[in-house]
């Protein structure tokens, strides 16, 4: 049996290794945590004396700089041969047909219905609700307290916050963030970021 | 000395109403990027000192029109910015590069207009001029030239920094409550970056208050009231430059840099500062760019509008909206911090309210202040 280690920093490591604690035999969880340079580079010896070939690996970071740094750790980690779990909470619940991709993280509470396809290295915290068939794009971050409707697209390395709700089928473009608790009933553009902290919604052009 | 500049010029519904005709109706302002209007259709909306504007581009053309449908008076394009032909929403009217209205669906069955009425009927144009990436557009039907309020240098340097914007723009705008002098005189202060941002941008930047003795000579005695237009005009140049303003600490790199084609080589913080309401600021040697545009609104209101875009892309990557992102969550945290001051200004601003005491560093400021004194409060025009 391979032995099972989350590399990681702050409260994602903490959530993910309560998690992974919590699956029924599957032995012990061992917690390894990664530094940031002050250019905010990741020192990447923390993956020194794992050997990807007897290691279960997952990697668990916050969704700072669009979810990005949580993929440059999990992409660091398959350079080095690792193949990536996926990990979901036993109190969740998971409908018929939901796929789960490699280092995607589903966690306590979290409702996900059926065919629901979460893509890699997403985070659906406790407490979110996905409805049927929506799907969730690679790198993309769900809080606690948001619904996501049912055949809804959240787009590759969107932040969804808490208090948010995305109405059935709407599609929510690539690296946007809905930051502000509302309903969200018609398509957000790529990259567009509703913040609380700012008048109107950032908007990009071009590209 | 005391300053001209007095509560009421901050305050006052009719200095405000007369700054629109004497200023903002005459001078030539910034009205979005180039970049945002590069194909057939694209348009970008404004509203100018109380005036919508539509720029329009039609065929690689870029237009200013008054963004009014000549009918029922519905704005034509009514989204910020966007991909769409100039065709009103109500009855389907659509505009031709020229503003004559090229269609207009059953003319012939319910409108009947006469040939001569219908050829006269054009949308109000406005002068508009490209310097760089950056647009410019003036409300005056007989607009001054651009090289009357900026001098050549000046538009050659914001020409040769605004080309190399990145087509990538990432833009909001904050709803502010002070009045827009207030945001051209405190980026014209030295000598508050290091009391208002200590906790921010001077940690890095250094910047030192201008003392400018011939400034201060020039600038201390009352305008001369014989001075005619062109030597007004000439003052109104001098309020607007730009250059590197501020030295590093320390030169910080970041990883995106590398994929960016940088402006210049010189580590430094630069400022484009062009009157009345535009400042750019490069805060990083010209591998980022930022807008802040102080639009009036009403006396105490200006909406601030913030764009922010890195020097061109050397090659697409994928996290460029995340590095813009960051770069406009830096801006929340400096500029709020000069919001935040210039709200409190404008709360402690009442009709009997001490008239502000300026130092010799300020000759920045009392520059633009008695030629604006002379002609808000006077009879000269620009």
């Amino acid at each position: 049996m391979k032995s099972r280690v989350i590399i990681g920093a702050g409260d994602m490591l903490d959530i993910a290794s309560h998690v992974w604690s919590s699956v029924p035999g599957a032995g012990d969880v061992t917690r390894r945590e990664v530094a940031q340079r002050a250019d905010y580079s990741f020192d990447l010896s923390v993956f020194d004396g794992l050997d990807p070939a007897a290691t279960a690996l997952f990697v668990a970071f916050d969704e700072r700089f669009g979810n990005f740094k949580r993929m440059e750790l999990m992409q660091a980690a398959m350079e080095r041969g690792f193949r990536l779990e996926s990990l979901v909470s036993p109190r969740a619940v998971l409908g018929g047909g939901a796929r789960v991709g490699p280092n995607a993280f589903v966690g306590d509470g979290a409702v996900v219905g059926s065919a629901v396809v979460i893509e890699y290295n997403v985070v659906v915290h406790g407490g979110a609700q996905i409805g049927h068939a929506a799907r969730l794009r690679a790198s993309a971050w769900i809080e606690g307290g948001t619904i996501v409707g049912a055949r809804a697209d959240v787009g590759a390395h969107a932040i969804v916050r808490s208090g948010a709700q995305v109405v059935r089928g709407v599609r929510i473009g690539r690296g946007c963030e809905l930051g502000i608790a509302r309903v969200y009933a018609e398509e957000v553009p790529a990259k567009t970021v509703f913040d609380p902290r700012y008048d109107e919604p950032i908007r990009v052009y071009g590209g | 000395m005391k300053s001209r500049m007095q509560p009421r010029h901050y305050l006052s519904e009719a200095v405000f109403e007369r700054e629109r005709d004497r200023i903002f109706r005459r001078l030539w302002l910034f009205a979005g990027l180039k970049t945002m209007v590069a194909e057939h259709n694209d348009f970008i909306t404004r509203e100018v000192a109380g005036v919508p504007v539509v720029i329009q581009n039609f065929r690689g053309e870029l237009r200013a029109f008054e963004n009014v449908c000549l009918h029922r008076s519905m704005r034509l394009q009514t989204a910020p910015a966007g991909r769409r032909p100039l065709v009103c929403g109500y009855h389907g009217w659509s505009y031709a590069v020229d503003g004559s209205a090229s269609h207009i669906p059953l003319h012939d069955e319910l409108y009947r207009f006469p040939a001569a009425e219908r050829d006269a009927m054009r949308l109000r144009q406005f002068a508009l001029r490209a310097v760089g990436n950056l647009l410019f557009v003036n409300l005056d039907p007989d607009p001054l030239p651009i090289t009357d309020q900026f001098d050549q240098a000046f538009i050659d340097l914001m020409e040769s920094s605004s080309s190399m914007y990145d087509t990538e723009v990432m833009t909001t705008t904050w709803h502010t409550r002070f009045n827009w002098k207030l945001g051209y005189e405190n980026l014209r202060d030295g000598n508050h970056p290091r009391f208002v941002h200590p906790q921010s941008i001077t940690k890095n930047v250094v910047f030192v208050p201008l003392m400018d003795e011939a400034l201060h000579a020039e600038v201390t005695p009352e305008l001369d009231p014989s001075l005619d237009r062109t030597a007004r005009r000439e003052i109104l140049r001098r309020f607007s430059y730009g250059g590197a303003e501020g030295s590093f600490k320390n030169v910080v790199r970041y990883d995106w840099q590398q994929y960016v084609e940088r402006w210049g080589e010189t580590d430094a913080y630069f400022n484009w500062l062009a009157y009345p309401n535009l400042h750019i600021a490069s805060s990083d040697g010209g591998f980022s760019f930022t807008i802040e545009h102080h639009v009036p609104v009403a006396p105490d209101r200006t909406d601030l509008e913030i764009y922010w875009m890195t020097a061109r892309k050397r090659q697409p990557y994928s996290f460029s909206g995340t590095v813009l992102l960051s770069l406009m969550h830096g801006s929340k945290l400096v500029v709020g911090e000069d919001v935040q001051v210039m709200e409190e200004v404008q709360r402690g601003l009442h009709a009997d309210a001490p008239t502000p005491r300026q130092g010799d560093y300020e000759g920045l400021n009392k520059r633009v202040e008695r030629w604006y004194v002379d002609l808000i409060d006077g009879d000269h025009e620009i």
